[in-house]
């Protein structure tokens, strides 16, 4: 994270090394251009093409690298243009410069070999835009080796999340203290009231079936998990007795969408442990779905305790939002609020197209 | 020989009842002369009877077991009930309490009534336990794995929530509050930005001016402004925030 913020801030200490290649490369070329060109009729000795050359080449490298860090932001054809007309600069300048250096008479020299300076100038601009070609195509290249490997290391961190997920999920369903508890009753049950006993041993073996079978597997529907959260909130009735009343309100036309299982679970686990078992008087919990276009909401609210100090209800919550994250991309969201007068309103919205 | 008094203290009515009849199997001359539902109820209920003996549950609502052991001034033997896992457990691996693990059987029952039996005949006072239950809540209630904040209570409009801390794009100090921005918009927290410098995890969250902390996974663009200030600008919000020279470190390239 830390790179990729300083990678777009341009810091010339980063980008030596190109530009050193860039320079070399450039002022050799425009010697091999100059050198021609002098073949061609400049009719100066070695050493006047060689200071020109140098002079040409140093010249437009410096103009383009300018134009270039000031169109740092601008789109790619304007960043040709302008590296093209800054090369044009360059040369005229590097000419110019490098003449004077060997001592030409300027003003007799320039007009002189205008035709030639015309040449030379179009060769270095043609040269100049073919090495950066080349030299950008290489840095493309490494850009793209290096974002394969970033992608690389996010999928597999995105991964080795998807596996501790899963395995704190599994380690969730089996709660030893709600299974503990539940057959604590269920063999008190058996004592003094036998029936209740029986129900209270199926709606456990129905949490369990569903949780158990459902969190293999990719997608549940929203029906099933309700059924899953029925028989858990069953178990929690007779357990509490009067402190605790239950509501689920689900639309029959949203039973049969395809939700991740285990996933409303856990809010409705969270209210329980964290908002209405400490509570001396209880409370209820209602849960609710609802689908407006592009999104689907299910909310478990509750009337316990709320925000509290010394409670850890966060730690399910931090198991659902990056459950949901690596499920949805992002796309899905948990909120939290305070319920009114008191407990929490938890909503989870994932995308959803209804047809 | 005096009738032993007893009282059982469990949220869950059933599992009083359940205890009441096996101890009335195994311990028939044992008289059991209240029953709580919570924390606050075994207290009182204690202080009242002062019974010889309390089964207490710890995880009640109003006061655990525990706090109720510790808070009461009553010479009482404790025996307490939990469904805690075994790692748990060990922290009661002491001499001077008893413990019962749910589902109790008859089996264990019987063992601690005949310890307890055996103690009140030899006469041996009740073991202080307020030292060892301080102890015990110390081991047992150790904090969550990640110290790191991960939740933030915040107000939104009029309403309290909780966001979750990557959600956040920057924490930025205003006059008596800190705004917290994320996508959703502004929201306000009490807490000050050098106490959640302190708080959130210093890989993801930099603190990149005095009043300014900011998302690192969030960043947008940085750029220099013309004095050679940097400053960033972060996904999701428009608002472009400086970097003062003694944070600017943290952008150099690692």
């Amino acid at each position: 994270m830390r790179e990729a913020g300083s990678r777009k801030s341009f810091v010339f200490r980063d980008h030596l090394g190109l530009i050193v290649r860039k320079y070399i490369s450039a002022v050799v070329t425009v010697t091999v251009i100059v050198m021609l060109s002098s073949m061609m009729g400049f009719g100066e000795g070695f050493f006047t093409n060689f200071i020109i050359g140098q002079c040409v080449g140093t010249c437009a490298f410096a103009f383009t690298f300018t134009a270039l860090i000031c169109l740092r932001w601008k789109g790619p054809l304007v960043q040709m243009t302008g590296a093209a007309l800054a090369m044009a600069a360059g040369a005229c300048a590097g000419i110019i410069f490098g003449a004077f250096l060997s001592g030409k008479d300027l003003f007799f020299y320039i007009p002189e070999k205008s035709e030639l300076i015309v040449q030379v100038v179009i060769l270095t601009v043609m040269g100049g835009s073919l090495f950066r070609f080349i030299l950008n195509s290489q840095e493309k290249i490494r850009q793209a080796r290096e974002r394969i490997q970033t992608e690389k290391i996010k999928r597999l961190t995105i991964e080795k999340k998807v596996v501790e997920t899963n395995l704190r999920l599994l380690q969730a369903q089996i709660e030893p203290h709600f299974l503990f508890n539940t057959l604590s009753n269920i063999l008190s049950l058996l004592d003094t009231d036998v029936d209740r006993g029986k129900v209270m041993m199926n709606d456990l073996i129905s949490y369990l079936r569903l949780s158990l079978y459902k969190t293999r597997e990719e997608m549940a529907t929203i029906g099933q998990e309700m059924e899953m959260i029925r028989a858990y909130l069953n178990i929690f009735k007779i357990r509490m007795g009067e402190r605790l009343s239950y509501a689920i309100d689900i639309p029959e036309s949203l039973r049969g969408i395809p939700f991740p299982p285990m996933l409303i679970q856990p809010l409705v686990e969270n209210a329980i442990q964290h908002g209405l078992e400490p509570r001396i008087e209880g409370g209820d919990i209602s849960i609710a779905a609802s689908a407006i276009p592009g999104k689907l909401c299910i909310d478990v609210a509750d009337s316990g305790l709320g925000f509290h100090e010394g409670s850890h209800w966060g730690v399910g919550l931090t198991n659902i939002k990056e459950r949901l994250d690596s499920l949805y991309d992002g796309k899905a969201r948990l909120i939290i609020k305070e319920n009114r007068p008191h407990g929490f309103l938890a909503s989870i919205e994932v995308p959803h197209d209804r047809d | 020989m005096t009738e032993i008094r007893a009282i059982i203290a469990d949220d869950e009515e059933q599992l009083v009842i359940y205890l009441e009849s096996m101890l009335s199997r195994i311990w028939p001359e044992l008289v059991v002369c209240g029953r709580a539902g919570n924390g606050r109820e075994a207290l009182e209920l204690m202080e009242l009877e002062s019974p010889d003996i309390a089964f207490l549950d710890i995880k009640m609502p109003g006061l655990t077991g525990m706090e109720v052991a510790s808070q009461c001034s009553r010479q009482t033997r404790v025996v307490f009930i939990t469904a805690f896992n075994q790692y748990a457990v060990d922290a009661f691996e002491n001499e001077a309490m008893d413990y019962l693990l749910k589902p109790v059987t008859d089996e264990r029952l019987s063992k601690t009534v005949d310890r307890l039996k055996k103690q009140m005949e030899g006469d041996t006072p009740p073991a202080e336990l307020k030292g060892v239950i301080e102890e015990v809540i110390r081991a047992v209630g150790r904090p969550a794995a990640s110290s790191h904040l991960k939740w933030i209570k915040a107000l939104h409009r009029d309403c309290i929530r909780l966001i979750y801390v990557d959600d956040v794009l920057f924490f930025k100090s205003s006059a008596k509050y800190t705004t917290v921005l994320t996508v959703d918009g502004e929201s306000l927290i009490k807490k000050p930005i050098k106490e959640l410098t302190d708080e959130l995890d210093p890989e993801t969250f930099w603190r990149i001016h005095r009043g300014t902390i900011i998302n690192a996974g969030c960043i947008d663009k940085v750029s220099h402004s013309l004095t050679g200030r940097l400053a960033v600008k972060l996904k999701g919000s428009s608002e472009i925030l400086t970097v003062s020279r003694s944070y600017a470190h943290l952008f150099k390239q690692m």
